[in-house]
Formats: C-alpha cells, sequence, structure tokens
C-alpha cells in the first residue's frame, strides 16, 4: 500500500496565512500587523456600546464616543456642565461612573452590588475635612462627597445607572488589568486600588489584605459575571481584551518584571477559557498588537510601561476594522497618521486617562525620604 | 401752633423685581412709632452677577444712579461722611441720617431660576449639605460640589460688590434672601420652557440661600431670610404666591420687619438721627447721640 503524499495528510497546509508566524509577522511591516482573524460580531454606529476595565480601557471609550459611535452612557452628565467639570466628575470616561475597574472580582462585585446580592461593608471613608470618599470609586468625587448622605444617594443611583447598562446595552466591553487587588478582611469587598495609598482611605493591616489572584480566581470571577450579564440580558455581545501596560508596582515578594508576566497572563488564559466557554464573547487582541515582540519598540515608550500614541491609534483601529464596517478604511487611516503622528485617530492629541495606579506611584515617589 | 413735624426713617430697597413689592410701603416701626418709608428702585433683570464687575470696579449703572438720585451719593463718595458744605446743606434740607443709610438688596432670584437651575431640569436631584425636609427624588444626581460652584459663580461678584460698598461707608446695607419659589409647576414651564420638580427647586433656593448667608455673614452684613413664615412644609405658602415669581407685599413687609427689628433693637434706638441735628448739637457742645426725651403734650 502506498504512502498518500505529504501535501493531503498534513492538516497544516490548509492553513491560512496567519496561523504561520513568518507570513503572519515576520515578513509584514508593523504597521500592517493585525493579530485577528475575521470577527463574528460586527456591530454599526447604532449598536449601544457600553464599556469598562482599567486605564487602558478608557482609550477605547474615547475611540467610540470620537469616532461617533453609540457609546452608551447610562449615567449622564447633567446639562450645562463644562467639559473639564465634566472629567473631574468622571462623567462619560466609561458608561457609568465605576471609574476604573481592574480585577475579574471587581467586575463580579459591581454586577452583584447592582442586583443587589452585595452590599459592602467597608465602602466610605471620611477624611478630616468631613469629605467623604467611595472607596469603591475614589476619583469619582475629586474633593470627596460633601455629606454621608450624598455619597450613599450617589452609589444608588450610580447602581441603577450600572443595572440598566447591563440590562439594556448590546455590546459590553471589558478590558482585563490586573490580578492583584486589596480586599476587605470583613466581606471580600475587593478595592481598585489599595486604600489609602496615593487615594482616598486609610490604610490598615488589620482591615484590609493583599491578594493576587490565581488562574482559577480570575476565570472563575469572570465567568460569573458574564453568566450574571447574561442572565440579565441575554442578547449582551462581551468583547474581552487585556491590557498591554505593565504593573506599575506589585505587592509580591519578586521582581516587578515576573509580577507583570504573572498578571498578564492569568488575564490572557482567563479571557481565552470564557471566550471558549461563551459563544456570545469575543477577545479583541489589544494586548498582542501593543506587546507583541516586533511591535513593542514601536508601541511602547522608554520607560517599557507607557503605551505611545501611535500604539493606542493602532489598536483603536485594528478594534475598528474587525468589529466594524471601518475595515476597509483602515490603510487610508494608517495614512493620514503617518502625515499627523502626534495625533491620535480620536482628536486628542495627549488625552488625558484616568489611571490610579499611577497616581499612587507619585503619591508613594512624594512620600519616600529623600 | 406750629405744626409737629415728624421724622420718617428710609429704607432704600433697590433690586431686581423683588424689589417691587415694596414700592410706596409706609408704616410705623414697633421699637419708637417712627414711620418707615420704603424707597425702592426695580432694575430690570438685575442679577447677582452683574450687580458688580470686579474686574473693572463698576457698579451697575442704574444701582449707582439710584443712590445718586436719592442723595446717598454725591461726586463719587457717600454723602452721609462727606465733610463739603454742600453736602451738610442737603443733609439739612432733606433730613437726612446721619449714620450710614439703611439699604436693602434683592437680587440672586434669577441667577436660580437662569444658569442654575437648567443645570437640574427635570433630570436631575442634588443632595445639599444642611439638613432639608424636603424629600430626595429617585433621580441622577448632579454633584454637590457642582452646585456649589455655580452658586459661587453668581455670588462672587455680588460679594465684592458689597466689600467695595462697606469699605465706601455703606455699612447698613441689608439683602433679602431669594424668596421660595412657586408650587405652580405649570408656572415654572411657563417662564423656563423646561419642567423642574417642586422639591429641587425649592432646595435649590435654600441651596443659594445657604452660601449666600455665609457669604453676608462673613462681611459683617446681614441676610434677611423669612423662610419659616413664608413657607409651609418647606414649600412656598399659597397666600404668599402673589403672581408665580414674587412675594405679595404683605410677604415684603415681613423682611422689611425684620430689617427693621435688626437695624434699631439691638443698636440702641439710634437708627436715624437727623444729620442736620447731630451737626447742631456738635456745634453747641453736646452729646450728638444723646437720645431727645420726647416733649410732654
Amino acid at each position: 500500500m502506498s504512502q498518500a503524499p505529504m501535501e493531503t495528510s498534513c492538516p497544516y497546509y490548509t492553513l491560512p496565512a496567519s496561523s504561520f508566524w513568518r507570513q503572519a509577522v515576520a515578513e509584514r511591516n508593523v504597521e500592517d500587523l493585525d493579530p485577528h482573524l475575521p470577527s463574528t460580531l460586527l456591530f454599526t454606529r447604532e449598536t449601544r456600546i457600553a464599556s469598562a476595565g482599567s486605564c487602558f480601557a478608557q482609550h477605547i471609550s474615547r475611540a467610540l464616543q470620537s469616532r461617533g459611535y453609540n457609546y452608551f452612557l447610562t449615567e449622564q452628565a447633567p446639562g450645562f456642565l463644562t467639559p473639564e467639570q465634566k472629567e473631574q466628575h468622571s462623567f462619560g470616561v466609561f458608561s457609568a461612573r465605576y471609574g476604573n475597574i481592574y480585577t475579574t472580582l471587581q467586575l463580579l462585585q459591581l454586577a452583584r452590588r447592582a442586583f443587589g446580592d452585595f452590599e459592602p461593608v467597608d465602602q466610605f471613608w471620611t477624611d478630616s475635612k468631613g469629605r467623604v470618599f467611595d472607596l469603591l470609586r475614589p476619583r469619582i468625587a475629586p474633593q470627596g462627597f460633601a455629606s454621608m448622605t450624598e455619597a450613599i444617594a450617589d452609589a444608588k443611583q450610580h447602581l441603577k445607572a450600572v443595572r440598566k447598562l447591563i440590562e439594556t446595552t448590546d455590546v459590553f466591553i471589558f478590558t482585563l488589568g490586573l490580578t492583584e487587588c486589596w480586599v476587605s478582611k470583613a466581606d471580600d469587598t475587593v478595592y481598585p486600588t489599595c486604600p489609602g495609598c496615593g487615594s482616598a482611605g486609610e490604610y490598615d493591616s488589620s482591615k484590609y489584605e493583599f491578594r493576587n489572584l490565581s488562574v482559577a480566581e480570575t476565570t472563575g470571577y469572570l465567568c460569573e459575571a458574564v453568566d450574571r450579564m447574561v442572565a440579565a440580558n441575554p442578547k449582551i455581545q462581551i468583547i474581552l481584551t487585556v491590557s498591554p501596560v505593565p504593573l506599575v508596582a506589585t505587592m509580591e515578594p519578586r521582581h516587578v518584571l515576573q509580577a507583570t508576566t504573572y498578571s498578564k497572563s492569568v488575564l490572557r488564559v482567563a479571557a481565552e477559557e470564557v471566550v471558549r466557554r461563551c459563544s456570545n464573547v469575543h477577545y479583541f487582541a489589544s494586548y498582542e498588537i501593543i506587546t507583541g515582540a516586533r511591535t513593542a519598540g514601536t508601541y511602547i515608550g522608554k520607560d517599557g510601561r507607557t503605551i505611545t500614541p501611535d500604539g493606542v491609534a493602532r489598536a483603536m483601529d485594528v478594534f475598528f476594522a474587525h468589529f466594524t464596517d471601518e475595515g476597509s478604511n483602515l490603510s487610508d487611516r494608517v495614512a493620514s497618521q503617518a502625515a499627523a503622528p502626534q495625533v491620535t485617530s480620536y482628536g486628542s492629541a495627549e488625552p488625558r486617562i484616568v489611571c490610579d495606579e499611577d497616581d499612587f506611584y507619585r503619591a508613594l515617589a512624594a512620600s519616600r525620604p529623600k | 401752633m406750629q405744626p409737629e413735624v415728624e421724622t420718617v426713617l428710609p429704607v432704600y430697597i433697590v433690586g431686581d423685581s423683588h424689589s417691587l413689592p415694596y414700592r410706596n410701603m409706609v408704616f410705623r416701626e414697633k421699637w419708637t412709632g417712627a414711620w418707615v418709608m420704603a424707597r425702592s428702585k426695580y432694575i430690570p433683570s438685575l442679577t447677582a452677577h452683574d450687580f458688580f464687575d470686579p474686574t473693572t470696579g463698576d457698579f451697575h449703572s442704574e444701582f449707582i444712579g439710584f443712590l445718586e438720585y436719592e442723595g446717598l451719593v454725591r461726586a463719587g463718595r457717600a454723602t452721609h461722611l462727606s465733610m463739603n458744605e454742600v453736602d451738610f446743606a442737603i443733609a439739612k434740607a432733606a433730613g437726612q441720617p446721619v449714620r450710614p443709610p439703611l439699604i436693602l438688596v434683592a437680587v440672586g432670584e434669577i441667577d436660580v431660576r437662569g444658569p442654575i437651575m437648567r443645570v437640574l431640569k427635570n433630570t436631575h436631584d442634588f443632595v445639599p449639605p444642611f439638613a432639608t425636609s424636603l424629600p430626595l427624588l429617585d433621580k441622577p444626581l448632579v454633584p454637590w460640589d457642582v452646585i456649589e460652584e455655580a452658586i459661587e459663580e453668581r455670588l462672587g461678584p455680588f460679594v465684592a460688590g458689597l466689600q467695595q460698598l462697606i469699605a465706601a461707608g455703606f455699612k447698613r446695607i441689608y439683602v433679602q434672601s431669594v424668596v421660595p419659589p412657586t408650587r405652580k409647576e405649570e408656572r415654572i414651564r411657563e417662564l423656563q420652557r423646561y419642567d423642574c420638580p417642586v422639591t429641587v427647586r425649592t432646595k435649590l433656593v435654600q441651596a443659594f440661600n445657604w452660601k449666600m448667608a455665609a457669604k453676608i455673614r462673613s462681611i459683617n452684613l446681614t441676610m434677611l431670610d423669612n423662610w419659616s413664615d413664608l413657607t409651609d412644609g418647606g414649600l412656598l405658602r399659597p397666600e404668599f404666591d402673589f403672581d408665580g415669581v414674587h412675594l405679595p407685599p404683605k410677604g415684603a413687609r415681613i423682611y422689611l420687619e425684620a430689617l427693621i427689628d435688626d437695624a434699631i433693637n439691638p443698636r440702641g434706638l439710634v437708627a436715624n438721627h437727623p444729620r442736620h441735628e447731630l451737626y447742631y448739637r456738635l456745634a453747641c457742645g453736646l452729646d450728638p447721640f444723646q437720645v431727645t426725651a420726647p416733649s410732654a403734650t
């Protein structure tokens, strides 16, 4: 019996060019590199799109708004506020005023709170001037709330807006940012930052503890969050992406580079697990676009952490190319960026990104003895 | 027999249309039985924000015009402090008081109803930092800091203007609080072309008054706030709703009596010595502030 020719028996011969490093990566220009296959999800300018996540997620919300998509805001700014006032009070930064959501546990607890299934024991903190801060959204009110009554009432309205968002949005984009987090010893409430470290609150080791979520925890919390959202809104489509921004600091007793690799690996695996399990969950490869071996030198700044405007613009262009009908215009957009490299594709030369981590780092640097 | 001539205590009332209910108001005050007369000036559309321009140092032209017309300011100076013979002659002829004149300023309602209330409309509510009996509606909130910033922005020029007036010698200025708004929703819709629930707009007026009172107090002036007399359950009592915006004269009278009570009672009944009399007493070497005992009839 004769052996069949290798061409017909080896399954790799049936694969597209995107499956091979040489054709898909090595032989492509950096600015053309696109680590996606055609998406099964396409949205239009009428589709309601909500988003949440870490600092990097703000690029997505800004891009959606500036490109004229229906960025779904369920916590609207009052009329006649100036753009500065809107930004100060975090209106329009995300679909609701939840601030940055770094961990999957934070996302899950937000969803549980929105549906009345979880009420944190330790949520509000009053400073020496009597201003009240919501530790779950420490930057929402820049000077704090004027009273506890206002803080509680605002949180109630906020959760109502989150519930509306979950129940009625068509698409929800979530950017996974961190695995390291701080939780309350009383009830496992997770905070976006360590209380008292560069933000509101007072650090108290008897009340708060550090936790670095495992793959199983990160995936489990994400699955539960997705399940809750789908239960409330069966038509919802969810896009997951992993922030390419490295950790600003780690609490683990090891090098921050190792800690970053661990954290991003866990997040990437968790996203993959959930995409495999749920047909209405999709993945956007912002992490790969920015940190890929061929692109990192172009899209990451000299500090090895800051994403350059070109990197952000490229990630956003790829995002819109795959999830909308903008794909046909992508090459034109790339050309126009080359002509004006200082300006990102969504209008602002240096959009201000609200990042709790950076504030923490600045506060830490300022408080260290010289 | 020489006919008896009674002195009259004038109160100069100037402001937006809320100065109108005082027009031609005359009554006897309860402390000395003297006549009180309101001399009012309505300046259309006057706001707290437009009362004074801190960048140029100019007051609203009609406000200065009123002070000049009433003889309270001449040649850019407060006449009650002037040592000019002409001013003495005018004071003698007019019976002008030696003390700083009583002035009541009514502004703020347009500031609240215009640029501040539109932030709330029918879509939002807010939580003030003081206790209020008014309920919090189940609506998204405008942060108090945003409301406060808007109020500060409107009050800043007004307070700066008052400070200028104090520096010029007008130390007996009173400020009328913004009156509680109407309960009638249709009237607000007619005025504003949008809705704003009565509890929200009333709370907003409370908030404006709360901020204004603190600022007025900080410069040693007095804000007249007769909120409890005018409201029931936190809202304007219907009998004080004249036309959906203003108080009727009986409401204005409450404010004016409060002013007189403050001006006369704690200050030893020396509210209105005629200046020419003071000048005469000084010339005779007498105590100018010795209250003359009423002559027996």
